[in-house]
């Protein structure tokens, strides 16, 4: 036995901690938007959308192999010297922190309108962050077990309106490619945003068992998360059609209600329970690049401190976001500056390395 | 023994034993013309006299037709020539001759020899191999640990009777000097886990007297944990199953519980009956334990956020008789469940130390009288009683003791949480349960992962001949288990 070696990722745990990063709260609302700008054509936004992560995952291979024991903290420093970099992490700690806060306060949104209105959201999100330090303090291993526990238990709930399939109408996503061109490009452009968590595997690959599978890993973890976004895109509309479907806030939810359960009036409390589940997970994984980032900061502080230390900036967040409307359009364009961020800050790292290396030889 | 003298030979030996102690010391003759003194000593009750009679002492004072003069290699002599003991040895250091008359050994001396026979005459009562009555099988061996650890030993020897099978004996208690014996298959189990387990077994400084529940709690690294990190069980038949999957059985003077250590989580799932049965039947009974696990922790809360704050959900059909028979009650649906739950843990608690004839009374006075009067006096609904109900009846489900009471236990808090947050504080209460069991471990090794090679037999139990590898999640130096040998049935040759 080796100790040490159990405390890496297997690869297992890397799939569906890269999954956990990326699918949770955006999935209700997801099919909105894409029938918003690609009407039938949404559920093919979401397969294109994946060039994002998959340019990630390909600079993360290429570090991964430079740079097999340092994570993006450290080969930000390595490259832009330690202020210039440290900035930059900070702008990165930054995105990690909005994720997590965007995330808690759409899921309050949420819950509370569907099954949890007696409690005020300042209560439910200060919950979920504490819930989270708790997690963080456990480290990197635990996350990656309950990754994969919690997506055994709860993938049932994105596969549960299998039964609408014949209770809809196939013209509703007829014929395929209606939409122009454009339109599904645009479309791309927002279900890209959903993909925002994959940044996690910058984090991660150091702290993989078998580092040479790590990508595959990846990009196993990322082909689930495809089909799942592909599914219940193509379900919600098939199911409510385009137009209903941009109209609602939360469609996959609408569709989820079509499975009926004889002992609960619907299928909510069910899908409401698991789905907090997966919440907590992906604010989880979240919570803990945060804290990696915060580490790198404040390398004296002792780690189980700064775990619950950083929940009072987390609610903070989450609070300025709160308010159902205003939230959704800052959140957007925040998310597009941040997209925006990583894509630069990821290439010019590469770039750096790139022509480093070519001095070198 | 320094000196050949024997009466500061026999005072040593009693400071040893402690002056007080019930050391029978005979002295007696050996030989025939000029007699050589002896002497015979033994912790009265510990050593059989018929034998000591029989065997050692009339042979050495009557049989003995020759001279018999102090030299070295005496005491060899007449253990060869004249004992009709097979289990004999010769020690000349006195401190092993003192912690093994302890253990029940008659220790013969000689004057003017420096060396003493050691005899195995042991002898103590102990109850006799019986069925575990908390572990009891329908289908499985009818063979349980007893108190005496040889016995415990020699029944699981006679279940392995491998070459490999080793026995290590430690003691721990200053005061008890309880024999302590580490079990373990040498070419199958992890050295490092092995080592770690005799570290801390060697590392206990406490007075004693030490049972295997005690020692369970010294040797476990999370002591505020709810859950369990080591088993015990009282079938041989579970542990040498344990010893063949590369775990090391820990067994401990004086109690017929045995400890097994590393564990993970879901082997507390696990029954003999499991193995006994065949594959279908045995994986649809799993299953159903599994669903008792989680019925155990989530029903009442179920129940109650229903009740409290989404009674939205429950159909109309269900919602009538429900709010009909909540008519008149005084009580809170939090308190009616937190109070018939609290009853039944004291019935629980109240049965375990009665004798059986005393416990019908309790459970008739405590399961229909209460029951039926709490029901009519309005303290608590109809249906409440049947969600409580239900989940004490799961509960037996869980083969193993201590997860069941511990899993019986987080019952409360996830109340506290459901009457508080609703489904939210049970979604809460899991998570924190989920992160809690990722994050523990078992000696080293993770308690709460799963490996896709060991899945045939976690949630369910596969066919056994195709369980050819021994499970990942315990570490063991050898992987293999069995082979393909179904291949070579009804002529498919391989």
């Amino acid at each position: 036995m080796n100790k040490a070696e159990n405390n890496l990722l297997t690869n297992s745990e890397v799939v569906f901690i890269i999954f956990g990063s990326m699918v949770g709260v955006g999935i209700l609302a997801l099919p909105a938007s894409a029938a918003a700008t690609a009407h039938e054509d949404g559920w093919i936004t979401a397969i294109i959308g994946s060039v994002y992560p998959l340019y990630l995952i390909g600079i993360c291979a290429y570090f991964a192999k430079k740079f097999p024991n340092d994570n993006i903290l450290v080969i930000s420093q390595k490259c832009f010297g330690r202020i210039l970099g440290t900035i930059l992490n900070f702008i990165l700690l930054t995105f990690f922190v909005f994720l997590c806060a965007s995330i808690a306060t759409n899921y309050t949104n949420i819950i509370r309108t569907f099954i949890q209105g007696f409690l005020p959201s300042y209560i439910l999100i200060a919950l979920i962050f504490f819930v989270c330090a708790y997690t963080s303090t456990k480290g990197l291993k635990t996350i990656g077990k309950v990754s994969v526990v919690i997506f055994f238990t709860t993938v049932i709930i994105y596969f549960s309106p299998i039964g609408a399939l014949k209770s809809a109408s196939l013209l509703n996503v007829r014929p395929v490619i209606k939409s122009n061109i454009k339109d599904i490009f645009q479309g791309s452009l927002k279900t890209m945003f959903s993909y925002s968590g994959i940044e996690t595997i910058f984090f991660i690959y150091p702290c993989a068992k078998d580092k040479k599978k790590f990508i595959k890993s990846s990009l196993m973890g990322l082909f689930i998360a495809v089909i799942v976004y592909t599914w219940v895109i193509f379900i919600s509309i098939y199911y409510l059609g385009a137009d209903i479907a941009e109209k609602n806030y939360w469609p996959f939810l609408l569709v989820t209600e079509s499975v009926t359960v004889s002992i609960v009036n619907n299928f909510r409390y069910i899908f409401m329970f698991l789905w907090t589940l997966t919440v907590f997970k992906i604010v989880s994984n979240n919570y803990f690049i945060s804290k990696v980032i915060m580490q790198d900061l404040f390398k004296k502080v002792n780690f189980k401190v700064l775990c619950y230390g950083m929940v009072p900036i987390f609610i903070y967040g989450s609070l300025r976001l709160d308010g159902f409307v205003e939230s959704g359009l800052i959140e957007e364009k925040l998310t597009n500056y941040y997209v925006i961020f990583i894509l630069t800050f990821i290439t010019i790292l590469a770039l750096i390395t790139l022509i480093k290396e070519g001095w070198k030889r | 023994m320094e000196s050949g003298n024997l009466q500061e030979n026999i005072d040593l030996i009693i400071n040893g034993l402690g002056i007080k102690s019930t050391t029978v010391v005979k002295r007696f003759f050996i030989g025939k013309e000029t007699p050589l003194e002896a002497a015979v000593i033994y912790i009265n009750g510990m050593a059989s006299r018929d034998i000591i009679d029989r065997d050692i002492l009339k042979p050495l004072m009557k049989d003995v037709e020759e001279t018999i003069t102090p030299r070295e290699g005496l005491a060899d002599y007449l253990a060869k020539r004249y004992i009709f003991m097979s289990d004999t040895s010769i020690e000349k250091e006195i401190n092993n001759i003192v912690e093994l008359i302890k253990r029940g050994r008659v220790a013969v001396l000689i004057d003017g020899v420096l060396e003493c026979i050691l005899l195995n005459a042991f002898h103590s009562e102990f109850r006799s191999i019986s069925e575990p009555i908390n572990e009891s099988a329908v289908k499985g061996a009818r063979d349980g640990f007893i108190e005496n650890i040889e016995t415990n030993i020699n029944i699981l020897k006679r279940r392995i009777k491998d070459k490999n099978l080793c026995t290590e004996f430690l003691t721990i208690g200053r005061r008890s000097q309880t024999d302590v014996a580490v079990v373990y298959i040498d070419d199958i189990v992890d050295k490092e886990i092995l080592e770690e387990v005799k570290k801390r077994i060697t590392a206990i400084d406490v007075d004693g007297p030490v049972d295997s529940g005690e020692l369970q709690q010294y040797i476990e690294d999370y002591t505020y944990s709810f859950f369990p990190q080591t088993l015990t069980t009282e079938r041989p038949d579970i542990a040498t199953a344990q010893l063949t999957e590369g775990k090391i059985i820990i067994i401990t003077e004086g109690s017929p519980f045995v400890i097994t250590a590393p564990v993970v989580f879901m082997q507390f799932f696990q029954a003999t009956e499991d193995y006994n049965q065949r594959t279908i039947l045995a994986s649809a009974i799993r299953l159903l334990r599994i669903l008792a696990a989680f019925m155990v922790i989530s029903l009442s809360p179920i129940y109650l956020t229903l009740l409290k704050f989404n009674a939205e959900l429950i159909p109309i059909k269900f919602m009538t008789p429900i709010i009909q028979s909540r008519i008149g009650i005084a009580l809170t649906p939090f308190l009616e469940i937190v109070a018939m739950e609290i009853v039944v843990e004291f019935l629980r608690e109240g049965g375990i130390r009665l004798p059986s004839k005393i416990a019908q009374t309790l459970s008739l006075v405590g399961g229909i009288i209460i029951g039926d009067t709490a029901i009519k006096s309005r303290i608590v609904s109809p249906t409440t009683l049947l969600v409580v109900g239900v989940t004490v009846i799961v509960t037996f489900l869980i083969p193993n003791y201590d997860m069941s009471l511990s899993i019986r236990m987080l019952r409360f808090p996830m109340l506290i949480l459901a009457d508080v947050l609703g489904i939210f504080g049970i979604a809460i209460g899991w998570f924190i349960i989920l992160v809690h069991l990722s994050s523990l471990d078992s000696f080293g090794v993770p308690y709460f992962e799963f490996h896709a090679a060991d899945m045939k037999d976690t949630f369910i139990r596969g066919a056994m001949w195709k369980m050819n590898k021994r499970p990942e999640a315990i570490p063991n130096t050898n992987p293999t288990r069995q082979t393909d040998f179904r291949s070579k049935f009804r002529g498919n040759k391989k």
